[in-house]
């Protein structure tokens, strides 16, 4: 049967790693590459690196120090970041990334992901929410001022025919006490691809939680791996304890 | 020499840097000398069937690929969409002809209560004993939303169970493939690509 | 390349764990300014000694407290001001570096002279230099293990021994720039080596299994249990969260007690004479943090002049043109005479983590540098 997805996610901001707090307060944690070789060791399911400021920026995610990362992994790996054109996906493709992760310009621009979608398949085309409350609706954070339901979205690149969402709870990011299962809960059963949650892990308890208590089979973690003494092989320990479907590597 | 056939469709960098770390000759190409020249031959693939056919027509590969695995028996190994290409037809944007070289369809994923693509690591089972068979590891990274249904049974190599049994590789004499990604899945890919590559089957 | 710095030192934005606030002055100045104006440093000192005299109280004999030591300064002088100044009855606990230096050792030989015992740690050499050469390779640090081992032996000491306050030296956070909340930390523990302990993503279990390492080869460097822990009581606090911590002042003290520095220059990477003089390949530690960051030791110690006011901004911007980030022949070849490993593999490795935004890299992947082997800068210090 298929196996839940231990994804570690890493966050780039031009130079380094950095790690968030409530999607605020870029904290500068490391070296891409060096990262890619600690999770890579140890064989983790999946990776995600997402340049969190190209799009600010206004510039493209790095393709060298991209393919460096890529060039570390033996696992499938989802790049994010800046992503505007059919071109961007296609560099990335080229250079080994297995899904691209598109945040912005869904937003700004359903008609591109489906182009998107056409061209490549909907397998390599990963589209990132972060979503918060607002009053008893759920929302879309953005840069834009845009006034976007996050269920209306998700129904919109559902249609489309897009692979997978990567959903991130913002009030949970960094914070490390749990993930926010009443929100994952809320959007999820409106989601019939593939989820990857993200936001809260700080103890392996909270993964096993997680797989409890709602119908994720993908998540996604950051601080956790930064900042404790917990590796993915831990939280896999965990899992294994709850009675989740998860994959061993020796 | 393994030719890695470039058609514009897929990961072709990933299968190499597989190949490269396992220390196996291998090539980029849609050449058609270079192919003719080659011991064995990949055809990866991520994307869609129809233009994936009509990029194989458009750069010639068809009829040379044919030569090369169905006449001259060369040791041929399939990825992904580069197994579903060997159905008879595909489905994916209304129907379209595949290669023909195992009679099949290729039909999306319709498995109760499941999410479509099935997109992650899943366990496989082999049909067939022989090559493999001190393989520890059966777990290999899957993205797909399409399946392959070949007509005969006995072409089916190894299945996957997501709601229901699917096939996960199909086999006929030298032609070998797989739906889902040894390149990308760690060891127990990297071990399936050894034993196939270094083996004198096919 | 435009990298912003900080308006009072030199420190970049792209220092791991640094902030800047809206002043443009960074966490580390911050911190500083605090230390000079915010912080009552006479009701610090009566809790450190209200702190002292309560674990004197409950051990009447034996030892008061473990000073975790190095033979550097910073060390030699914790372990001066708990013997000489406090009166107290420390025991020192060494985690054997790398490939020590002959100055290095005779430092460390010192501190026994100073009327203290110590246990020098002498850990198991095959072991220590596989996740010397793997950690080099994994995350660009050959140090790794010495920093868990340095962190951890001591707690282990002190749960074994039942010794349960330990004083370590400055907060690096406090010192060098941290998260706001770090700064005024006072206690040292597993949480804090996790966060802040530069294990750089990877974990002690991590090591099980390269090079045929096993879990029990390992027992030094897993972190005593939180049951050990709470058993003992153990307590690490930073000195430098009680008092004032002024390396060079305290230098001058502990050279009276035989504390030698190197008479002949500065070591490499930098132009200071009095730190890290104990590890013969440091300058590759400090160099993998240069081209990971694109600032290295030099800037670290114009930094802290400065915030000391010993230097001004321009003076310390010419020390680390002229210091910083110069190629590290001498633990070069050290690392090559310890590791084995042949120097364009080292350099090929240096290179994978070398940042391609910061330094400018050549088609092949190599990067571009001056006569002397020195990377040459994409960004200016500014």
């Amino acid at each position: 049967m298929l196996k839940v997805r231990v994804i570690p996610i890493l966050n780039f901001n031009g130079f380094g790693l950095v790690k968030t707090k409530q999607f605020y307060n870029p904290r500068m944690v490391g070296n891409p590459v060096q990262a890619a070789r600690v999770y890579n060791s140890r064989g983790v399911d999946e990776l995600a690196f997402v340049d969190i400021n190209a799009t600010k920026q206004n510039r493209k995610i790095n393709l060298k120090l991209v393919k460096d990362v890529i060039s570390e992994c033996f696992m499938p790996v989802s790049i994010g970041g800046g992503i505007q054109s059919i071109e961007d996906i296609n560099d990335l493709l080229r250079i080994g990334a297995d899904k691209v992760i598109i945040k912005s310009k869904a937003l700004t621009s359903p008609n591109f992901i489906k182009e998107s979608v056409e061209f490549f398949g909907s397998q390599c085309i990963s589209i990132a929410l972060d979503v918060i409350r607002e009053g008893r609706e759920f929302i879309i954070l953005n840069d834009f001022g845009l006034k976007l339901n996050a269920l209306e979205f998700i129904e919109n690149m559902q249609k489309i025919g897009i692979g997978e969402f990567v959903l991130n709870c913002v009030s949970s990011d960094g914070m490390m006490n749990g993930f926010d299962i009443g929100l994952i809960n809320a959007l999820e059963s409106s989601i019939d691809v593939p989820v990857i949650a993200v936001g809260g892990a700080g103890l392996p308890v909270h993964f096993a939680e997680l797989f409890k208590r709602t119908k994720i089979e993908a998540v996604g973690a950051a601080s956790i791996y930064h900042f404790t003494q917990y590796t993915p092989l831990d939280i896999k320990f965990e899992l294994i304890k709850n009675g989740v479907p998860i994959r061993m590597t020796s | 020499m393994i030719a890695i056939v470039d058609y514009g469709m897929g990961n072709l960098a990933s299968v190499q840097k597989a190949l490269n770390f396992l220390k196996l000759d291998n090539i980029i190409t849609n050449d058609e000398i270079v192919i003719r020249n080659a011991t064995s031959i990949i055809l990866p693939g991520v994307g869609s069937f129809r233009t994936a056919m009509e990029n194989l027509s458009r750069l010639n590969l068809i009829s040379v690929l044919e030569d090369e695995v169905l006449i001259k028996k060369k040791k041929f190994l399939g990825i992904c969409l580069g197994m579903q290409l060997l159905a008879s037809l595909g489905t994916e944007q209304g129907s379209s002809k595949g290669l023909g070289w195992i009679d099949g369809k290729v039909i999306r994923i319709h498995a109760e209560g499941k999410r479509v693509p099935h997109l992650g690591w899943n366990e496989i089972h082999f049909k067939r004993n022989g090559m493999f068979n001190n393989m520890i590891d059966k777990n290999f990274y899957f993205i797909h939303s399409y399946h392959f249904v070949p007509d005969n049974p006995d072409n089916i190599f190894s299945t996957f169970n997501y709601g229901c049994e699917m096939v996960a590789g199909v086999i006929k004499d030298n032609i070998l493939a797989f739906q889902f990604h040894p390149e990308k899945s760690q060891n127990a890919g990297l071990f399936l690509l050894k034993e196939y590559f270094n083996s004198e089957h096919a | 390349m435009l990298i912003r710095y900080c308006n009072v030192c030199l420190y970049p934005e792209t220092k791991p764990d640094l902030f800047f606030n809206e002043e443009g002055m960074c966490s580390a100045c911050v911190a500083a300014e605090q230390k000079d104006k915010g912080v009552d440093w006479t009701q610090r000192e009566k809790d450190f000694h209200t702190i002292i005299n309560y674990y004197k109280s409950k051990n009447p004999t034996g030892y008061d407290c473990i000073v975790p030591v190095s033979g550097g300064k910073d060390s030699t002088y914790q372990a001066y001001f708990m013997k000489k100044v406090c009166g107290l009855n420390p025991l020192c606990v060494c985690f054997e570096t790398t490939a020590v230096t002959e100055l290095g050792q005779k430092n460390l030989d010192n501190l026994s002279k100073m009327g203290i015992d110590v246990i020098h740690f002498k850990k198991n050499y095959d072991v220590y230099k596989k996740m010397v050469v793997e950690s080099f390779k994994r995350v660009g640090d050959e140090m790794w293990p010495n920093h868990i081992g340095i962190f951890t032996v001591p707690v282990l000491i002190a749960v074994k021994f039942g010794i349960p306050l330990i004083i370590w030296g400055e907060n690096p956070q406090q010192e060098y720039g941290g998260p706001i909340e770090s700064v005024q930390n006072k206690i040292l523990n597993r949480k804090w080596l996790e966060e802040f302990g530069g294990l750089l993503g990877n974990r002690i279990q991590d090591m099980i299994g390269v090079d045929g390492i096993t879990e029990k080869e390992l027992t030094p460097y897993f972190y005593p249990s939180d049951e050990e822990i709470e058993k003992v009581g153990v307590t690490g606090i930073f000195l430098g969260h009680y008092f004032f911590w002024d390396a060079r002042k305290q230098l001058e003290v502990i050279k009276a007690y035989g504390f030698s520095v190197k008479e002949d220059g500065p070591i490499e990477g930098t132009y200071t004479n009095y730190e890290n003089l104990d590890e013969k390949i440091v300058g590759l530690h400090d160099y993998l943090k240069y081209v990971k960051y694109g600032f290295g030791r030099a800037t670290d110690h114009a930094c802290i002049d400065i915030r000391n006011k010993r230097l001004s901004r321009e003076e310390g911007k010419k020390l680390v043109l002229q210091y910083d980030g110069k190629y590290p022949h001498f633990a070069i070849q050290s690392f090559i005479e310890y590791g084995g490993m042949t120097k364009k593999e080292i350099d090929d490795i240096i290179d994978s983590y070398t940042n391609p935004i910061l330094f400018s890299p050549n088609e092949d992947g190599t990067f571009q540098r001056d006569n002397d082997g020195n990377l040459i800068r994409n960004f200016e210090i500014n």
